[in-house]
């Protein structure tokens, strides 16, 4: 609701109009309820990975979770939404995805 | 749950396993409740049940760029009972509620329990195991549901692993908004919902959707789309930069303007398709739901209607089963004879072409959207130009862009494959 007089006065309204739900990925994986486990439930296979050119798990994963380190690839496993598209998407199997352990991992509350 | 549900009723001892902390605490989907089969097995469903807001009006959308062509529809047969079976909500809450129907039935659960595999005697399923030494549990029968990303499905060699063509990834975000803003801004009283869904640009050059429903005091916004076309279109795009993309379109910023976001949440879809169906059953297992891949890939996005009667029918074949004290793959068979004679199987067949179809014609996700946008632009454009020239000239235009024995057969392949 806001005022023709204030949308008058300030033209970087719009701006302020086009989002404002606007989050980074960052703040949004804070906003999830997970419980972390002291062990990963994803295994790389380091050796595939560095023969891999495509490396499309750095961007199919909605969380994140693989980085590239020093040219290495790394999973931040406690970053994990579980959904498993790293592991479809992982053409030379170098990806070892496990559920996370009973009493691990994401709850969704507005699932 | 369908099933345990089923088989409570009957009397059959059942133990229903939840890798979470509590049913539905690992599952999301977009947002509709289709409850045909649900107000079938728990006639109080409608009363009772902890849905958001019954869906009393839909849109369908076509992005163009910046621009939106829509179709809304909002007819008095959706605003009142049963409510077209169509009701916004989240897993976490109905699913719950469906397994305490389930408990006071007589199944009993175990959560926080993770199955990582299936115990085998003579090649027959007679339990799981989540790995661990003295946790193991003995069945006549195992049902898996397990979902989308069917690992164990995978393992016990009834399905080959999943290809990225035979999944979609879907993102969501929960937006928190006052319950009174999204009634004025979706036109809604009471408890009236709204399902609006966004084709085209939504998701640019894939073959997915965006979609924005309304809770009760929330939205549910998010894309979903093909695994395969993230994969080989997008030159490294991640799915919440594309949600991101959606939020800002000029037609869906108005709609969570002044929202706070509160979660945000990632989950696979099956695209298998009718064809790429695995083998549902074996000696002692029986497959349902997104695991067995029984999701209308079309414009009807049914899942859970689906997935409710796959456990239906399963829990209908272990009945016959547990009466002939005969769990082998031949009994369990009785249980493809079902899906396949009912509206299941029929419409999966029935959708079975339609997301290679829109695979390989991708025009019609792109171009002709954007197209159409253009023609309409010029045809109610205000001018002093004279109507006759303006239809004149579109249809030039027309003629121009578009091969019309080509189009023709677009259209016809859009009927025959899409409708």
């Amino acid at each position: 609701m806001g005022s023709l007089e204030k949308s008058g006065m300030k033209p970087e309204v719009k701006e302020e109009k086009v989002d404002a739900a606007a989050m980074s990925l960052e703040d949004k994986l804070f906003l999830v309820k997970t419980k972390k486990d002291s062990i990963s439930h994803i295994k790389l296979n380091k050796d595939m990975c560095d023969d891999c050119d495509d490396r499309v798990c750095l961007f199919v994963c909605p969380s994140g979770t693989y980085e590239e380190i020093d040219g290495e690839v790394e999973a931040a496993y406690e970053n994990c939404l579980e959904c498993g598209s790293c592991r479809v998407a992982c053409a030379s199997g170098a990806i070892t995805w496990k559920n996370p352990r009973g009493g691990f991992g994401v709850t969704y509350v507005n699932g | 749950m369908a099933c345990a549900f089923t088989l409570a009723r009957h009397g059959v001892e059942v133990l229903v396993i939840e890798r979470g902390a509590y049913p539905g605490a690992k599952n999301m989907f977009g947002g509709i409740f289709f409850s045909s089969i649900m107000e079938k097995m728990v006639p109080g469903f409608l009363d009772e049940a902890p849905w958001e807001r019954f869906v009393s009006k839909r849109k369908f959308s076509l992005l163009a760029g910046d621009s939106e062509l829509a179709f809304d529809m909002k007819p008095e047969a959706f605003n009142t009972a049963p409510y077209n079976h169509s009701f916004i909500g989240k897993r976490s809450r109905i699913d719950r509620w469906f397994f305490d129907k389930a408990n006071a039935a007589g199944a009993n659960i175990i959560c926080n329990y993770c199955v990582s595999d299936f115990l085998y005697e003579h090649g027959k399923v007679v339990g799981i195991t989540s790995g661990g030494d003295d946790d193991s549990l003995m069945a006549d029968v195992v049902v898996c549901a397990e979902g989308a990303n069917s690992i164990l499905a995978e393992k016990s060699g009834l399905r080959r692993k999943i290809e990225p063509i035979g999944r979609s990834i879907a993102v969501k975000e929960n937006i928190k908004l006052p319950r009174e803003a999204i009634e004025d801004r979706f036109g809604l009283t009471g408890r009236e919902g709204a399902a609006y869904e966004y084709f085209g640009s939504s998701v640019p050059g894939l073959l997915g959707n965006g979609f924005v429903y309304t809770n009760e005091d929330s939205l549910s916004v998010g894309v979903g789309f093909s695994l395969s076309d993230l994969i080989e279109k997008t030159d490294g795009k991640n799915p919440n930069d594309i949600l991101e993309g959606f939020k800002r379109h000029p037609s869906v910023a108005p709609l969570i303007r002044g929202g706070k976001t509160v979660e945000y949440m990632a989950h696979m879809i099956p695209s298998d398709g009718f064809g790429r169906l695995p083998t549902l059953f074996m000696d002692g297992l029986l497959i349902v739901g997104d695991a067995a891949g029984l999701l209308n890939t079309s414009f009807f996005h049914e899942g859970v209607n689906l997935a409710m009667a796959s456990g239906i029918f399963a829990a209908e074949t272990v009945l016959e089963a547990h009466q002939k004290n005969d769990y082998s793959s031949e009994t369990l068979s009785g249980y493809q004879d079902r899906l396949d004679n009912s509206f299941v199987m029929k419409d999966l067949r029935n959708c079975k072409n339609f997301v290679s179809f829109l695979h390989s014609h991708n025009n019609i996700i792109d171009e002709y959207p954007a197209l159409m946008n253009e023609l309409l632009v010029d045809y109610f454009r205000v001018s002093e130009k004279p109507k006759s020239q303006v239809k004149r000239e579109i249809f030039n235009k027309v003629r121009k862009n578009v091969n019309l024995t080509k189009a023709a057969a677009d259209m016809w392949g859009v009927w025959r494959n899409l409708v």
